[in-house]
């Protein structure tokens, strides 16, 4: 079965570490740099995993998320939240939100393919 | 609307120097023979102070009656 | 002209005063019956036919004397802005609606007083009225045509056809509320509106006699000078004079204030204190333009009128003579009118205080007690009723009587007289607590007896022995020349000695014996005033007992029941007075004894609720401390008030400051949140790429790309690390700055140069037109800095390849103003006022990527305040971001 992960942060050093790691494991992977082309790019390959940031000019994180829900298909659609604000009153709102976890910057990739490929698996 | 206690006072003492300037001896300094316009000495004196210090008093009530 | 003529002109005019007094009462409210106008106006109405018609007659026989009748006033009037503000304030409290209830009301609510006072007032108006009833009637026949007029019997008589006329206006409209102290709107523009009348055609009659009948005041004072005795009529005499012109004076400057008329139109009337303010100076113009042609019309008189006409009616004669028959009717019109004017305030206020302070009090209170409310009012209308028309009866009598030995003028100063008998206890008791109502009494009883002794006897018995030799052949018992001054004439004589004997009376019997405690409540409340307005109710001392419910059923027999509900709920409501309360206090009393006083005056008021309550005396000492304990009571209160609204203003900034400090709070956590995000950021993008980088199998290419990445993120968080420090720096004035003259156009350069490459990858267009060298004082680099941080913003707000970036500059007289203006989204109105805080990032960043670290500006801004200049953004700017900063000029 072929993994597709979606990485969407406008950090382009970020999505570069994230894109070669997740590579590695053998991920197909998509980059989206804002929630607009985040929504284009979801519907066109309807990944398992999305990797979402939450600060990000255009849309953010939490309005993306919530488009992402109305799509039927991607409604099942496994996402984390990965975002510098790391306050409990963030986390979850993120959570009610539905995302599926809340991962606070800064991470260790390690952990963060552990959680995706728990989650998947 | 009111007006200060000083300011009454003004009135007051115009009232006063009223009384004593129409009262001998003062009237009689001016029962003079000439007259102006027809009016005689005394005539002139009673109106122009009459006429003076109903111009006083509303200069006073004009300015510090609020 | 015919008889029949004028009296049909008479009753058409009378139509158009009840008309007129209809119409006001009916619009009692409005600007045109509420103005302080028709206060000095009503006040006018000193004038009257002895002013119309007398001054002309005395100013033709014996000279000046006539004035003096209009000085006393002239000097009143400015004091009144202290006494009469007082009088007013007082009786307003007290709803005073006579002079006899106000000097009564002073000394204790003493009923005899009252009595006495109302006594003096009738001795000294009914001869007055009957003066205008003279005028009335000799001016008739001087118009109708019939020159001897000799009235054969009451009933052919048209001056007392006239006399009723007025009786019954007066009565119609002066007794409409049973609460006489309440204004009478129309009466008083009736008033206002004749005094305007008499004023106007006296004035022209004095036009006529002196630009037609002569050549103008010079020419009649040169033909007038040539007649013997004009010395005389011209100037003022000898010192002697001096005491009858004093004493006349004097007796205008109380008549002003003690005519019942006076009284009631300037106390009683008065609508509004502040009239006051017109009426101290346009009372005096008023009487000013009534005298100015006197003396002419008197000159001219003498020299075309034969010798043996009543002189006083010249002004009618003199038009009559050249045969103007129309300027004739209009000086009689003038003169009616203030006949008529006088005659139905002077009734109107004499009918009060002979209703509420002789008839009731003495004889009618308990009759009224038994009543029901409909049956008192109209009780207490038909007492006033009748008194109203058995003056003016007994006013026609008095005229048939007597008026064909007096001219206008003496009956006009026997009044005078009389009522200036009122003064001592009158005025010494508005500011001397110890007068007492027995001294006050003594004082004016004693006045008025040698008021009749000298000067009314004379009248009465003329001729008879003691006349001429004194009483019991005693010289110095002569009535017109007592204790044989004889260069006095007798109304000075009778002015001089009344008053002395009167006011010596009132002083020692008051040093002599200390009044009563209800008296000296009432004196405290007078002198006083000031302090005990605010006290109210309070200020008047009683001790007894007294049911609410028997203080009730007596105010229900005047007030009815449904307005005595109406008092008494607001009097509970303003004392905090339970309504289940049984017992009356103090403050009930007076508030009940204020409620009856309008309707049947004070003395009347206290007896009746005397009989309702048993009150205990008090000693005067009580009386004195319980109200000095009430002023400090009150005066605590107040004090209270002040020191709790100093607290919740207090509490209010407090408040405010909070809020202040909890927005400054909130603006931090926000701040600190940026920074942690920004910092964030590099660290991990830093750490993602060290732990990337562990993999040995990475092609190197990549390798190299990943440790330029970690390299950029270090360089990022050195930056961002050097902005923070920087900026508390800067807050701290802690950097020194290298100022110097410098070319701005140099700097500005400088700065554009730094930034090149990123405009030009984005395609966007830097403009600036470096015209002139201008010179500034300042640090370079920190220019740099702040030039840098506003370009690089722009950079941000603007649309790549769209993009214009304008540096404007502008000389001033002392600074440089450097604007940069670009065509990006601009700032938001809200952010206005706020983009320079240094914890300030707009609203809808929050969640958004922000753009920038949040304080880049705040730098800026303390950069440019350290240059001693300022720095805003334009808010007029529309097409996208203006922001301006100012540096100084190098000299």
């Amino acid at each position: 079965m072929n993994k597709k992960i979606l990485i969407v942060d406008d950090e382009p050093s970020i999505v570069m570490s994230l894109e070669y790691a997740f590579k590695k494991k053998d991920f197909e992977v998509f980059i989206a740099r804002d929630g607009t082309e985040a929504l284009e790019i979801a519907a066109a390959e309807v990944p398992n995993v999305i990797l979402l940031d939450i600060m990000m000019p255009k849309m953010d994180g939490y309005e993306t998320l919530k488009e992402l829900r109305k799509n039927k298909v991607l409604k099942r659609t496994k996402v984390i939240f990965l975002s510098a604000k790391n306050k409990l009153a963030d986390v979850e709102r993120g959570l009610k939100l539905g995302a599926d976890s809340y991962v606070t910057k800064p991470f260790s990739i390690k952990k963060v393919i552990t959680d995706v490929e728990k989650m998947i698996a | 609307m009111k007006m200060k206690k000083r300011h009454q006072q003004k009135l007051v003492v115009l009232g006063i120097v009223l009384f004593f300037i129409w009262n001998v001896p003062f009237v009689s300094i001016f029962d003079g023979d000439f007259q102006v316009l027809g009016f005689p000495a005394f005539y002139i004196f009673i109106f122009l102070s009459w006429l003076f210090s109903i111009i006083i008093a509303y200069t006073i009530l004009k300015k510090f009656y609020e | 002209m015919s008889n029949y003529v004028l009296i049909l002109i008479i009753i058409t005019y009378l139509a158009l005063l009840f008309f007129l007094a209809y119409w006001a009462e009916k619009q009692h409210k409005g600007k045109w019956v509420n103005n302080p106008y028709i206060y000095v106006l009503s006040l006018a109405i000193y004038c009257t036919a002895w002013t119309y018609y007398g001054s002309v007659g005395i100013a033709s026989k014996s000279g000046i004397s006539f004035l003096a009748i209009y000085l006393g006033p002239v000097i009143a009037l400015p004091l009144w802005i202290v006494l009469m503000r007082k009088i007013i304030r007082i009786s307003k409290q007290h709803k005073i609606s006579s002079i006899a209830d106000f000097v009564s009301l002073r000394y204790g609510n003493n009923r005899l007083l009252g009595a006495l006072v109302t006594l003096a007032c009738l001795l000294a108006v009914i001869p007055y009225v009957s003066l205008q009833l003279k005028a009335v009637s000799e001016t008739f026949a001087l118009v109708s045509g019939k020159n001897s007029y000799v009235s054969t019997g009451i009933w052919d008589d048209s001056t007392f056809y006239i006399a009723l006329l007025i009786a019954i206006f007066v009565a119609f409209f002066g007794t409409q509320s049973t609460d006489a102290s309440k204004g009478k709107r129309g009466i008083m523009a009736t008033i206002a509106f004749e005094s305007v009348l008499k004023l106007v055609f006296f004035l022209l009659i004095g036009i006529f006699v002196v630009y037609f009948l002569f050549d103008g005041t010079a020419d009649i004072y040169q033909k007038a000078s040539r007649t013997e005795n004009f010395k005389q009529l011209s100037s003022f005499g000898g010192l002697e004079n001096g005491f009858d012109w004093m004493f006349t004076i004097c007796l205008s400057f109380f008549a002003i204030f003690l005519l019942p008329r006076q009284f009631h139109v300037a106390v009683v009337e008065n609508q509004d204190v502040n009239h006051l303010k017109k009426a101290i100076w346009l009372f005096p113009l008023y009487l000013l333009l009534f005298n100015i042609f006197v003396i002419f019309i008197a000159w001219a008189g003498n020299l075309s009128l034969p010798a043996t006409v009543n002189h006083d009616y010249y002004s009618l004669l003199l038009p009559l003579q050249q045969g103007n028959t129309f300027l004739a009717l209009l000086v009689f019109m003038g003169g009616f009118s203030a006949v008529i004017s006088m005659i139905v305030v002077s009734t109107l206020a004499l009918s009060t205080m002979v209703s509420n302070n002789v008839i009731i009090p003495y004889g009618f209170t308990k009759k009224l007690v038994e009543g029901n409310p409909e049956e008192n009012a109209k009780s207490i209308k038909t007492i006033r009723r009748i008194a109203i028309f058995l003056l003016i009866i007994v006013a026609y009598f008095f005229y048939i009587q007597f008026s064909n030995q007096l001219s206008l003028y003496s009956i006009g100063l026997i009044s005078f007289v009389i009522i200036a008998q009122l003064a001592p206890s009158f005025f010494l008791g508005l500011f001397w607590r110890r007068g007492t109502a027995f001294a006050a009494k003594v004082g004016i009883v004693i006045g008025l007896s040698i008021v009749i002794y000298t000067l009314l006897l004379p009248i009465v018995a003329p001729g008879s022995e003691f006349m001429e030799k004194g009483l019991f052949e005693l010289w110095w018992l002569k009535p017109s020349q007592l204790f044989g001054l004889d260069y006095l004439t007798p109304e000075s004589n009778a002015f001089l000695w009344s008053l002395s004997f009167n006011s010596l009376a009132f002083v020692g019997l008051s040093l002599l014996n200390k009044g009563n405690y209800r008296e000296r409540n009432y004196a405290e409340m007078f002198v006083h005033d000031e302090n005990y307005e605010n006290l109210q109710e309070g200020a008047f001392i009683w001790k007894g007992e007294a049911y609410v419910a028997d203080i009730k059923r007596l105010l229900n027999r005047f007030l009815g029941e449904q307005r005595t509900q109406r008092a008494l709920a607001l009097f509970n409501k303003k004392y905090n007075i339970s309504d289940q309360e049984e017992k009356a206090d103090s403050r009930l009393i007076n508030f009940s004894e204020k409620l009856l006083t309008g309707s049947i005056g004070s003395a009347s008021a206290k007896i009746l609720l005397a009989s309702v309550s048993k009150e205990k005396p008090i000693s005067l000492v009580e009386v004195l401390n319980i109200l000095e304990e009430n002023k400090e009571t009150k005066a605590n209160n107040r004090l209270l008030i002040e020191k709790s609204e100093e607290l919740s203003q207090m509490a209010t900034k407090l408040r405010e400051a909070n809020e202040e400090l909890r927005l400054q709070d909130k603006l931090k956590d926000e701040f600190l949140d940026t920074v942690a995000h920004e910092l964030k950021t590099p660290i991990t993008s830093i750490k993602a790429a060290s732990e990337v980088l562990e993999d040995e199998d990475m092609p190197g290419a990549l390798r190299q790309q990943f440790l330029e990445n970690i390299s950029k993120d270090t360089d990022r968080l050195a930056k961002l690390i050097h902005n923070i420090l920087d900026l508390e720096k800067l807050s701290s004035n802690r950097t020194e700055l290298d100022i110097q003259a410098r070319k701005i156009n140099a700097t500005i350069t400088k700065a554009i140069d730094g930034i090149e490459h990123l405009a030009a990858k984005r395609g966007i267009q830097v403009e600036f037109g470096a015209s002139e060298y201008l010179n500034g004082l300042y640090d370079e680099d920190r220019i740099i800095q702040v030039l840098t941080n506003l370009l690089s913003n722009s950079l941000k707000f603007t649309d790549k390849e769209r993009g214009i970036i304008k540096i404007l500059l502008e000389e001033k007289e002392e600074e440089i103003a450097i604007a940069i203006e670009d065509n990006g989204r601009g700032i938001p109105m809200e952010d206005h006022n706020y983009i320079f805080e240094k914890f300030y990032q707009s609203k809808n960043q929050n969640t958004k990527k922000p753009q920038g670290s949040g304080f880049g500006l705040a730098i800026c801004k303390r950069i440019v305040e350290s240059h001693n200049g300022s720095i805003w953004a334009d808010q007029e700017f529309q097409d996208g971001a203006r922001l301006v900063f100012t540096i100084p000029k190098a000299k």
